[in-house]
């Protein structure tokens, strides 16, 4: 989906088509549930902060007055994440090695996020995992993220070729691993 | 990097929540309580037969007191969970596959959809649907544009006068009561939008809104025997009134064999009507520009993929090991008889390569690259857009002049 195309839908839904629900969903929701997910680490929970992320948008989304739906989405997601990890801190001890089930993973084999996913987390800066989230798992064009992210193309295109390079070492390394 | 890239989407999707999701996402934003894939209609809860045969393990060590104790509480819990079976308790019914969609112009049509809401098939149920729906190819496409392509075609053709009040007839007819409603308003709703738009005085009365107070959590409001579907209920119902057969014996029909009967489905007259269109349609100038535009669809396909291929190409590639000839070798790749690149490719590489004294100059070029071949895609589908247009309507004077033919 273009950026373009999101804004119209989301100006739809704002004229009460509810039907562009749909639309606004399906071009957004990936790149939302890995931001979320980046930070939280566990699936129940992330789930219950994109639905609680949605819910907001959309309950807000007379106030949403910008052309950049993506960016207004992922920064109520994120806010919403980080106030959870912040709240569940403070109600279980912080004992990391006691409590991982509260703080997300960062074992890259986790079956929540398997593999590459999990090592993207855990090796790449929080905007370049969101440039390769939305170049290689939402299908976004890098002169899209661009816009999205307020970046020159040529500095998107950079990042997102160094941190598939990252994961292609981190690959590689797994894999020679394997065959010692 | 292509592999990374793969591998990234394989697991993502491994990951990422369902279409059930996101239906609790929009029933929680909009307050909807319309769940879709799961539906409930009455069985023994399974919780309670558990509770029961746990209580009775736990007897077996007690006094004999106790255990008549038991025993008496026991039979109670028996006894509620009956009642509550009888009453309240519910099963899991999921919604067919398919929708089987009745429209009823006069020329009358069935369509059946899949469950991403495109037409898996559509049949012509009488003589004047079959001319409508020949030369078509309706399959894959989302079916509120399909019914509003049939309904364009019959007004096309002379079976819709627009500036007459009147109604089409819809009704869907799935297992699931909400998926019913979810098809045809769809349908309804595209409908309504063009004929507003291009200002009809038409309307479409629907079916399934005659039993819109049926919801897929009780048993139906609007049966003509036990969990027999509103859509499909007022098929029977219909039907039971031409042929005076009972209801009960029709709801074992299914919904294409009752609409059939309804429609005095006639497939020796179909089969006529079609062969009588294609021999005439191989002699006619239609078939030629018809035959044009699958060789030109074809090419562009072809055309994109050779573009995708150079984007790739140009993917994998480092900086450092393009140059002109490097460029020279993709272009001679791309497979277009459309437009010649070339010289508009040099011109862009020249143009931000020479202006480039420090920085990531191949990123600018793949991604000006990308924006050209977009635009180019684009302006090639407009042009077929327009063909096929001419096509089409080339087609309706075509069939136009069959239907006078056949009346004479």
């Amino acid at each position: 989906m273009t950026k373009e195309a999101l804004e119209k839908a989301v100006a739809r839904l704002k004229g009460g088509d509810r039907a562009q629900f749909d639309v606004i969903y399906d071009g957004t929701y990936k790149v939302v549930y890995f931001v979320v997910h980046s930070i939280v680490g566990q699936k129940e929970a992330t789930e219950d902060i994109v639905q609680d992320a949605y819910v907001t948008a959309l309950t807000r989304l007379d106030s949403y007055e910008s052309d950049n739906f993506l960016a207004w989405l992922t920064t109520i997601a994120k806010r919403l994440a980080l106030n959870s990890v912040k709240k569940r801190s403070r109600e279980v001890a912080t004992d990391f090695a006691e409590n991982e089930s509260a703080f997300g993973t960062t074992d890259p084999t986790d079956g929540e996020a398997a593999g590459l996913i999990a090592a993207a987390e855990k090796l790449l800066s929080p905007d370049d995992f969101e440039i390769v989230i939305m170049c290689a798992v939402a299908g976004f064009k890098r002169r899209e993220v661009a816009k999205i992210k307020d970046m020159p193309v040529s500095t998107v295109t950079h990042r997102y070729k160094t941190a598939l390079t990252k994961l292609e070492k981190y690959l590689k390394g797994g894999e020679a691993d394997e065959t010692d | 990097m292509k592999r990374i890239e793969r591998i990234l989407k394989k697991q993502a999707e491994a990951v990422l929540p369902d279409e059930n999701f996101k239906q609790s996402v929009r029933a929680r934003a909009f307050g909807d309580e319309r769940v879709f894939d799961e539906v409930r209609e009455p069985v023994l809860s399974p919780a309670a037969a558990g509770a029961a045969s746990g209580a009775a393990t736990d007897s077996r060590n007690a006094g004999r007191r106790r255990a008549a104790t038991i025993m008496l509480v026991v039979f109670a819990a028996v006894v509620i969970g009956l009642s509550f079976y009888f009453v309240f308790a519910t099963t899991t019914v999921t919604a067919s596959e398919f929708t089987y969609v009745s429209l009823d112009i006069n020329p009358s049509f069935a369509l059946s959809v899949a469950a991403d809401n495109t037409v898996a098939e559509v049949s012509a149920l009488n003589a004047d649907a079959a001319i409508v729906l020949y030369g078509m190819d309706l399959v894959g496409m989302p079916v509120e544009d399909a019914a509003r392509v049939i309904v364009a075609e019959s007004e096309a053709l002379g079976f819709i006068d627009k500036t007459e009040t009147r109604t089409l007839n819809l009704l869907a007819v799935n297992d699931s009561a909400a998926r019913e409603v979810e098809v045809s308003s769809s349908i309804v709703g595209g409908l309504l939008s063009m004929f507003s738009a291009n200002g009809w005085n038409t309307g479409v009365y629907c079916g399934n809104s005659l039993s819109s107070s049926a919801t897929d959590g009780t048993r139906y409001t609007y049966r003509v025997k036990d969990y027999c579907s509103p859509g499909k209920s007022v098929l029977v119902a219909e039907v039971s009134e031409v042929t005076g057969k009972s209801l009960a014996a029709l709801s074992s029909y299914t919904a294409d064999q009752l609409n059939k009967i309804l429609k005095q489905y006639d497939e020796s007259v179909i089969l006529n009507v079609e062969n009588a269109l294609s021999a005439k349609y191989e002699d006619s100038s239609v078939k030629a520009d018809a035959d044009k535009l699958a060789a030109e669809r074809q090419s562009f396909d072809s055309f994109v993929d050779s573009l995708r291929d150079v984007l790739d190409a140009l993917d994998d590639m480092d900086k450092d090991e393009f140059g002109l000839p490097e460029l020279h070798g993709l272009l001679e790749t791309i497979r277009n008889d459309y437009i010649d690149l070339t010289s508009t490719v040099l011109s862009l590489y020249h143009e931000i390569v020479d202006s480039f004294i420090s920085g990531d100059w191949f990123g600018e070029f793949f991604e000006g690259l990308e924006d050209l071949f977009d635009d180019i895609i684009e302006l090639y589908e407009e042009d077929m857009h327009n063909f096929a247009e001419s096509v089409a309507r080339e087609m309706s004077d075509w069939k136009a002049e069959i239907i006078e033919e056949l009346r004479g």
